[in-house]
This record gives C-alpha cells, structure tokens and sequence, in this order.
C-alpha cells in the first residue's frame, strides 16, 4: 500500500469528463459541413492576405519605394501548426475514446487510453500553440515595428488560427453525437 | 413526364446560364482566372457520392464505419467555400474586377444549384441525403 491513491477516477481518459453531446445525424451532418466551410474560409482569409501582400504596390506620393513588409514563410508557421493539430484531432477515433470512457476493461487505463491522452494532448497543444503563433506574429512583426497599414496580415492569421481553431471545436462535437446507422439501431 | 422533361429542359437551362455568366466574367475583362470558380463548384458534389459508395460498400461487414461519408461531407464544405471564397480573394487583390468576382459567383452558384435539384429530383431515389 505504498503507492498512493490516485486523486481522479482512473477509469476516464480524463481527469475532467468530456462533456457528451447528444445531437441526432441531421445535426451531425450539418455540424460537418459547417467545419468544412469554416476550414477553407479560415485558410482563404490567409492566403487573401498573402495574395494582397504579393500584390501591393508602394504608396502613390511615393512610386519608387519599395513596400516594407510582406507576408513570409514566418507568417505561414502557426498556419502549418494549427493545422497540424486540427488534423490530429479530427483523426483520433471518437469511439475508440467513448469506449475508453465508458470502462471497458481494455481501455481503462491501459495503453488505449494512454494513448488517446497523449494524441489529444499533441493535438490541443498544436491548435493552441498555433493561435498563440499566431498572435506573437502579429505583435513582433506588424504592431512592434509600426507597420499599423499592414496590420491586416497580421489580424488575418489570427483570424485563421482562430478559425480552424473553432472548426476543430464544432467538428469535435458534432463528430461525439451518434451517426445514422448508430440512431437507427436505438430507434 | 411532361413535367419531367419541362424540368430537365429549365435546369439545362439554368445550368447554361451558370457557365455563360462564368466565362462572360472571364472574357469580358480578359483574365481567365475566374474559370476556377466552375470547375470548384462542379466539383462540389463529386465527394458525397464518391464516399457514399465507399460507406455503402462496407455494409456486409459488421463494423460500420462513417468516416467515409463525414469526410465526403467536409470536402463539399470546404469545396463549396472555396468556390466561394476565391473569386472574393482575387477581387480583393484587385487581380480581377469586382463585377467579375460576383458574376463568376452567381454562375457558380447556379451551376452547384442545378447539380443539387438534378440530384435531389432525379438521382439514385430513395437515398434523401444527397447532395
């Protein structure tokens, strides 16, 4: 008895329970569809700025100046991170992580659910440290050095971390309800 | 049957009408960029029934599995605001004017809107869910 006590409920994945959302296959459907638009818009919100700082040509009092700031490959690294840990996220199995949940006797806390932290935690942390990324651009390289007329780059990457961000969230819970082939057998 | 093919004869026609304002926003002002915008949205409808026969073909096996069919629906998501969302950013850069960004949005929109009712009224029946 030297080991102490574990303070949580080892049977869950988590030390807080996900909370489980119960919305029918129409909802699942839509709620899929919404996280796919909301994916590419982010992305085109990005590749709008990119285009308009390829684009942009110096003030007109001034033709011969060269434009100060472009959007660089910097600027496209907390894109690259947040969509790898949207992908990560979406790719982990919801059941696989309902039957963990629910304490199966393979998956209490055994290497499933181990793993199933860990990928969670690599994905989270991804979205997360994609949005922050995203943020420090906008600050170090837009609002530090003065560039206040081309803060839209900037406010465009926020803008993009935050929205594959919010279309992880509503892939996720959409993903937890039951599908189709589940809700007929119920019903 | 007559109303059968007085509707196969209007969506023919929408659908005519869909690619012309596409390639007038192209030809008009001699960028043919916005031609993407067709290919996009007659595109859109390719991974539902592209991944719909995926998931049908598992039924024999037990295990059913709906990833097939929810990543088919994130592509048309994601395809249909592609559609959407670049003719917006070109204009945006002033790559191509404005009233070719809408005009090429309306033809598109009109091409994956007769796709859609095309489907809906005359495709595989019985099957609700296509889009």
């Amino acid at each position: 008895m030297s080991v102490p006590r574990a303070p949580y409920d080892p049977r869950g994945v988590f030390r807080i329970n996900l909370p489980h959302f119960e919305i029918g296959p129409r909802a699942r459907a839509v709620g899929t569809y919404i996280s796919g638009t909301l994916f590419t818009l982010s992305f085109f919100l990005m590749i709008d700025a990119a285009t308009v700082s390829k684009y942009s040509r110096p003030p007109p009092d001034a033709p011969y100046d060269t434009v100060p700031v472009h959007v660089a490959f910097v600027d496209w690294i907390p894109a690259i991170c947040s969509t790898l840990g949207f992908l990560v996220t979406s790719l982990l199995d919801k059941s696989h992580l309902h039957a963990a949940l629910s304490g199966d006797s393979w998956g209490t806390d055994g290497p499933a659910a181990w793993r199933a932290r860990v990928v969670l935690f690599i994905g989270v942390a991804l979205m997360a440290g994609g949005l922050a990324g995203s943020l420090t651009v906008l600050i170090l390289k837009y609002i530090v050095n003065g560039y206040t007329e081309y803060i839209y780059y900037g406010a465009a990457n926020v803008g993009m971390n935050a929205g594959i961000m919010l279309s992880g969230i509503i892939l996720w819970v959409s993903q937890s309800g039951s599908d189709e082939y589940e809700y007929q057998l119920t019903v | 049957m007559g109303v059968g093919l007085k509707t196969v004869i209007f969506l023919a026609f929408v659908l005519a009408l869909g690619f012309l304002l596409v390639i007038l926003s192209c030809a008009l002002y001699h960028n043919w960029l916005p031609l993407l915008v067709a290919f996009t949205f007659v595109l859109a409808p390719l991974p539902n029934s592209i991944c719909s026969r995926c998931a049908r073909a598992d039924d024999i096996s037990p295990e059913y599995n709906s990833a097939y069919v929810d990543f088919g629906r994130f592509l048309t998501g994601s395809l249909v605001a592609a559609g959407f969302a670049f003719p917006l950013v070109l204009a945006h850069s002033q790559v191509i004017e404005s009233g070719a960004c809408w005009m090429s949005i309306s033809g598109g929109v009109l091409v994956y809107g007769t796709i859609l009712v095309y489907s809906g009224w005359f495709g595989s029946g019985g099957n609700d869910d296509e889009f």
